[in-house]
């Protein structure tokens, strides 16, 4: 570790995580069960089909087989979502936007503002009924490279796209 | 400047005469594209006594074709006006394309084997857009081509910059690429990939053929290869046969891309030009290379051969591989002028060097083999009980073995303005990446990950994301951090 300490003054670099990353609204879980429960009668409703149609199906063991899969995924998608909401949160420093989120793998994005080419907000049917709105950070180069942060107080939202824009303008170079 | 030839530009223009030919060319192509599933009818229905509608057709097609290519030739005028370039076309639907100067992006020179005959080269000209409607003229002498495409981009910085570049930047021929050097790339190659373009091939042209032929034909063939039966000879000369097709496919497709390939470098950045019968040309300016990266597969490895790849901006529609810019290296010389403009290697003026954890070789395995080949295995025995589905588990030493090699092999360089990484398993690859093209930076951890203070980095730029997996979570802090700072504090422009 003592490498870019020789070179560079390393210890006196802004560190990330000495910033305390801000979690999102909570209101945002209520969208995520809303979302989760339409997927499970979606999901339901094929197995449902699944059952009705295929007839080699129609065996007991092959019923409950089909149905425990179901229940399963269902709860196991439930207590992912819940397990993963606790670790979403975000901060905005003076140069750059740090988002966390996932809990089997937890990715911390760090994107400067001097790298943004443009950011829009938007806003769900589901998230407009609890009044939140996302918030959408494009970089250069590949899809997988936008920041997208999920679960942010519409005016919040704005207020941040607002202030990012004008942080783009007065950036060189971007 | 002088501004005779630059004046002539604004007088509306035909294109070459000899162009002629390729505008004939293309009305063909485009006249059978459109008429090909009447003319299939036609040469099914052959027997017919008489003259039929079809047969009018038929004859009338060169009329057609000839028509139709004199209208493109003699409607078809180009200018430059009001700092615009203007193409005007057709005689019935007349159209008519307008680019401000300062919105070319580039200009392509492309000349096919046709226009090779002709002397004549096709010019392109992108604008920033995404929209289709890209002007393109078929046909122009080439000096005057190049002529256009020199005043077109001067033009552009002029409107752009408002103040003039030196007109003839120097140009040094860096590499070009003898027929030895063509001969050992298609041996080297990997063929592995060839045999499976042959493979999809023969499968594909085996449907073919079944279509047409019914299944008569089919089981006529499989019936008598039946009967030669499973011979080690016959193995081996189906093997033998395959391969050396592969190895021939390999060749032939070398020789297509590479065909008289020259490296030049100019004042901006890199020109290459190759290709026996589409001639690419591709500039790579300086300020545009995002990564620089090399590799080479096991023989080539032996052999000294390299493949070195600079990575610009992925557009939505660059993304394709045709826009990648690759540069087949016949000696490892040539690394270092290639590198001058970007970065140097980082290697001998490294401040650090790690590698991953030993921990990465277990839970590569566990994870991409161990698990999902149980699972599968499982599910087949349920299935149907067969013990040849325990060879699967051979999957597992294997993938055992690259991740181990993958890990000894894997070293990280850090200096205080680039990264380089070096990584292989059989193969070598190196990457170089200057930190102030960072796009975005992200730490990565798994469950297993957080327990035992391991983190995955990586870092995006424009041309494509450097991923560092297993290295102790503080160096992954510290790079994070490092990279932000380099970015951040950096006026310098990222493209």
């Amino acid at each position: 570790m003592e490498f870019l300490n020789n070179q560079l003054p390393i210890d006196a670099l802004p560190r990330v995580e000495n910033t305390t990353l801000g979690p999102i609204e909570r209101s945002y879980l209520r969208v995520l069960r809303w979302e989760w429960l339409i997927g499970s009668v979606i999901l339901g409703v094929l197995a449902g089909v699944l059952l009705y149609f295929a007839k080699p199906l129609r065996g007991p063991l092959a019923m409950s087989l089909v149905i425990g899969g179901w229940a399963l995924l269902v709860i196991g998608w439930f207590w992912l979502q819940e397990k993963t909401f606790t670790t979403k949160a975000f901060a905005i420093r003076e140069r750059d936007v740090i988002y966390r989120s996932g809990w089997i793998i937890q990715k911390t994005h760090t994107c400067p503002f001097n790298r943004i080419q443009h950011s829009a907000v938007t806003i769900g049917p589901l998230e407009k009924q609890y009044g939140l709105a996302s918030l959408v950070l494009y970089t250069a180069g590949s899809n997988e490279a936008d920041l997208r942060i999920r679960g942010l107080r519409e005016e919040l939202a704005w207020e941040l796209k607002e202030w990012i824009t004008q942080k783009i303008d007065h950036e060189p170079g971007a | 400047m002088n501004q005779a030839p630059d004046k002539s530009w604004s007088i509306p223009r035909r294109q070459a005469k000899a162009g002629l030919v390729i505008i004939i060319a293309k009305a063909t192509v485009t006249i059978f594209k459109t008429l090909w599933p009447l003319l299939l009818v036609l040469l099914v229905k052959k027997n017919r006594k008489g003259v039929d509608m079809y047969e009018i057709i038929i004859l009338s097609l060169p009329v057609i074709i000839l028509t139709r290519s004199l209208i493109d030739y003699f409607y078809f005028r180009f200018f430059i006006a009001n700092e615009e370039l203007v193409i005007r076309k057709g005689l019935i639907s007349k159209k008519t394309i307008t680019i401000p100067l300062q919105k070319i992006q580039a200009v392509h020179i492309e000349q096919n084997l046709l226009h090779q005959v002709a002397n004549v080269a096709k010019v392109k000209i992108d604008t920033a857009g995404s929209e289709k409607t890209e002007a393109v003229i078929d046909a122009l002498e080439v000096p005057k081509a190049e002529e256009l495409k020199a005043f077109l981009m001067r033009e552009r910085k002029e409107l752009t910059e408002g103040s003039p570049i030196p007109r003839h930047a120097p140009e040094t021929a860096i590499m070009r690429l003898s027929l030895t050097d063509l001969l050992r790339l298609g041996i080297s190659a990997n063929h592995i990939q060839a045999f499976f373009i042959v493979l999809a091939f023969s499968i594909s042209s085996l449907q073919n053929l079944e279509e047409i032929f019914g299944d008569r034909v089919i089981r006529l063939v499989k019936d008598s290869s039946s009967q030669v039966g499973m011979s080690v000879v016959s193995v081996s000369l189906v093997v033998a046969f395959v391969l050396g097709i592969s190895v021939v496919v390999s060749m032939i497709r070398i020789f297509l891309t590479y065909f008289d390939f020259q490296l030049t470098e100019t004042e901006k950045g890199f020109k290459v030009k190759s290709g026996l019968i589409n001639t690419r040309q591709n500039l790579v300016p300086f300020s545009k290379i995002q990564y620089i990266s090399w590799e080479a597969n096991w023989i080539r490895r032996k052999i000294g051969l390299f493949n070195l790849e600079f990575h610009q901006v992925m557009g939505d529609t660059q993304s394709n591989k045709k826009q990648r810019v690759k540069v087949p290296l016949t000696t490892s010389g040539y690394i270092n002028g290639l590198l001058a403009h970007y970065h140097p290697l980082v290697a001998h003026e490294a401040v650090g060097h790690f590698g991953i954890h030993a921990s990465y070789t277990f839970r590569r395995t566990l994870l991409s083999a161990i698990l999902p080949i149980t699972l599968i295995l499982a599910i087949l025995l349920l299935i149907k009980w067969n013990p040849w589905y325990f060879l699967m588990l051979l999957y597992i030493p294997i993938t055992a073995g690259q991740a181990y090699l993958f890990r000894r092999n894997f070293r990280l360089y850090i200096a205080a303005d680039a990264l380089q990484i070096d990584s292989g398993i059989w193969g070598r690859k190196t990457q170089i990446v200057r930190w102030y093209k960072t796009q975005q930076v992200t730490v990565q951890q798994s469950i297993y990950q957080r327990q035992h203070g391991l983190a995955t980095l990586q870092v995006s730029t424009a041309g494509g994301t450097i991923s560092i997996p297993f290295i102790p979570l503080e160096l992954a802090r510290q790079l994070h951090d490092y990279a932000l700072y380099e970015t951040e504090r950096s006026d310098r422009s990222w493209m």
